[in-house]
């Protein structure tokens, strides 16, 4: 079956993903090594490998590895959610400011030197926030003119986005210039290098907390693809099911942005392009969007910390990756819409 | 028995009556045409007995049961609503499309299994779009994206059938296609209840003696009564503001459609 081909194929690039990741780097490690290390991790035994890559391993790129797969996911199937929600397949969460929003509450966090659980706190208030801004003034706008939602959708992230950008400019002009500042513009740019496994112990619960009731309703979500008339037809609740979308979408963006800044066009790329794989039905592609953004992500991470000198940011790469491939998106919907 | 009563029921927004006094029964085998001018309340009309729209007064039941007390699941098991056919938002198999009329039948964790599944095909065999199952949504002209709409309501195994213009923006082929398919469920024991623009096809569907045609003017007047009498040139005349001959001119065109 086409389905259980593209899921297995998905795993084991995943997998292999891991492997590379864990093997590339300023200290490089085999793949053999990197077996030998984790079968003794997990089975007990001596590994045979050089000194200190275990440390290397355990302590350094395995949490990074882990950040970086979470974020992905998370901001993968947050994509997809808030695609499902808006009825929109050109949103994401930086498209509708939701990560601007949770980027000025981490930034006002760092600012009053808050510790991570606070951080993480300020940037779910910030996102949703926004996102509850953006779904008033476009679904209001959109109703009382009859114009198209999906650009009055657009637009009002874009103008809400500038707003949230402008009180980002305003926080790091008042922040400390040799202490706060460069860990905001260090921080804002994205990046997975800082991520420590306290981070992680703080961040990846509320990621998997918000993604279960995700895929928990993962069949239901689809009933918020239709126009609310025919999903209540239908016996459905849609401001009780859209409540609960919209709070787990945001609280995976908070806690990805928190942890790692703001990480661009893969909310958007991935659910796009795995739409286009297996359809959009969400029970199916939900699982494998949160597959391939995580791998994805840990592919973009992995070339960021290997290609050059000094690291390249994810979120750089991201948009150099995902400027093209959204115009081409563009092109390919309207085409399909006409 | 009456499937579905409306108790001397006025519809409307927060602060508009649009039309009042409405009573009404269906039983299952019923047909009803919805006739009225657009922006006289037709769809309001449907979305007050879908329960999406609570009556401004008197009283919808289902199964002589008050539809404020019952959930809008059960409603969804018993009305199904067949809306105008969008292209949608998303690239949906035709087959994912029929198996959302499950959901009220589900729990909110729950996706469909095997026998939804079966249930899904068997209403898309029903409406002759079996051969379609695979495909998407988005690919089907108008009418076969009618069919499948009217499938999605088949299985969700609702006795009353609500459909609204089921024939808009349709050519002549499938318009028949949907309009017979819509027969055919009312001699099944079907209730259908649909909106028109169409007098012509209020005649076609509601060809028993014993089905109604409503009519629904633009100042809220509602007429409830045999179809042949609300198709009375003077009645349509009177309801669309027109004069008569024109519609004696249309109507005796139609008589042999």
């Amino acid at each position: 079956m086409r389905l259980a081909k593209v899921y297995a194929l998905a795993v084991a690039a995943a997998l292999l993903m891991v492997l590379v990741s864990l093997g590339v780097g300023r200290f490089p490690i085999s793949a053999m090594e990197v077996l030998s290390l984790v079968s003794a991790a997990f089975f007990g035994g001596t590994a045979n490998a050089p000194e200190n890559a275990d440390l290397i391993l355990f302590s350094i790129r395995g949490p990074r590895i882990a950040a970086a797969f979470a974020v992905g996911a998370a901001l993968a199937a947050a994509g997809a959610a808030y695609q499902n929600l808006f009825r929109n397949p050109l949103v994401s969460s930086d498209i509708l400011g939701v990560s601007s929003g949770a980027a000025l509450g981490a930034v006002l966090g760092i600012f009053m030197a808050l510790p991570l659980i606070a951080i993480q706190g300020l940037a779910f208030i910030g996102g949703l926030s926004a996102v509850a801004a953006i779904y008033l003034i476009g679904s209001s706008l959109a109703r009382a003119h009859g114009h198209d939602a999906m650009l009055t959708l657009i637009l009002s992230g874009v103008v809400i986005g500038s707003l949230l950008g402008s009180g980002i400019a305003l926080t790091k002009y008042l922040a400390d210039p040799y202490n706060q500042l460069p860990a905001m513009t260090y921080w804002l740019l994205g990046s997975f290098a800082s991520v420590t496994k306290k981070d992680l112990v703080v961040a990846l619960p509320m990621i998997v907390l918000a993604m279960l009731p995700l895929l928990a309703l993962r069949w239901r979500i689809n009933l918020l693809a239709l126009p609310d008339d025919e999903a209540r037809a239908l016996g459905q609740d849609v401001r009780r099911l859209r409540l609960i979308v919209i709070v787990s979408a945001t609280l995976m963006t908070a806690a990805s942005v928190a942890i790692c800044g703001i990480i661009g066009w893969v909310g958007l790329v991935v659910p796009h392009a795995v739409r286009l794989l297996i359809g959009a039905e969400f029970s199916r592609l939900l699982p494998l969007t949160m597959l391939i953004g995580g791998t994805f992500m840990l592919l973009i991470d992995t070339i960021g910390r290997s290609v050059a000198q000094i690291e390249i940011p994810p979120g750089v790469l991201t948009a150099a990756l995902g400027t093209p491939v959204f115009i081409w998106l563009m092109v390919a919907t309207f085409r399909r819409a006409r | 028995m009456t499937l579905l009563s409306l108790e001397k029921v006025s519809i409307g927004y927060a602060r508009r009556t649009i039309a009042a006094d409405i009573s009404l029964n269906i039983a299952r085998g019923d047909a009803l045409a919805i006739l009225g001018p657009n922006g006289s309340g037709k769809t309001t009309l449907l979305r007050t007995l879908l329960g999406l729209l609570a009556p401004r007064a008197g009283a919808v039941s289902i199964d002589a049961r008050l539809i404020t007390n019952i959930s809008a699941a059960e409603i969804g098991r018993t009305i199904a609503y067949v809306p105008q056919a969008s292209a949608g938002f998303f690239h949906f198999s035709v087959l994912d499309v029929v198996q959302m009329a499950r959901a009220p039948h589900l729990s909110w964790f729950a996706k469909p299994g095997d026998r939804d599944r079966a249930i899904a095909l068997n209403a898309l065999d029903q409406v002759g779009m079996l051969a379609l199952v695979d495909r998407n949504v988005d690919e089907l002209s108008g009418g076969e994206r009618q069919l499948v709409m009217i499938a999605r309501a088949l299985a969700s195994q609702a006795a009353c059938l609500l459909l609204d213009e089921p024939t808009a923006s349709l050519d002549f082929g499938n318009r028949i296609l949907v309009l017979n398919t819509m027969r055919n469920l009312k001699q099944r024991g079907m209730a259908i209840l649909f909106t028109t623009h169409d007098p012509n096809q209020a005649r076609y569907v509601c060809s028993d003696d014993a089905d109604r045609t409503l009519t629904i003017s633009r100042d809220g007047h509602v007429v409830i009564g045999p179809t042949a009498e609300a198709l009375r040139p003077a009645a349509l005349a009177t309801l669309y503001g027109l004069s008569e001959d024109v519609f004696q001119h249309h109507i005796r065109v139609s008589e042999n459609f």
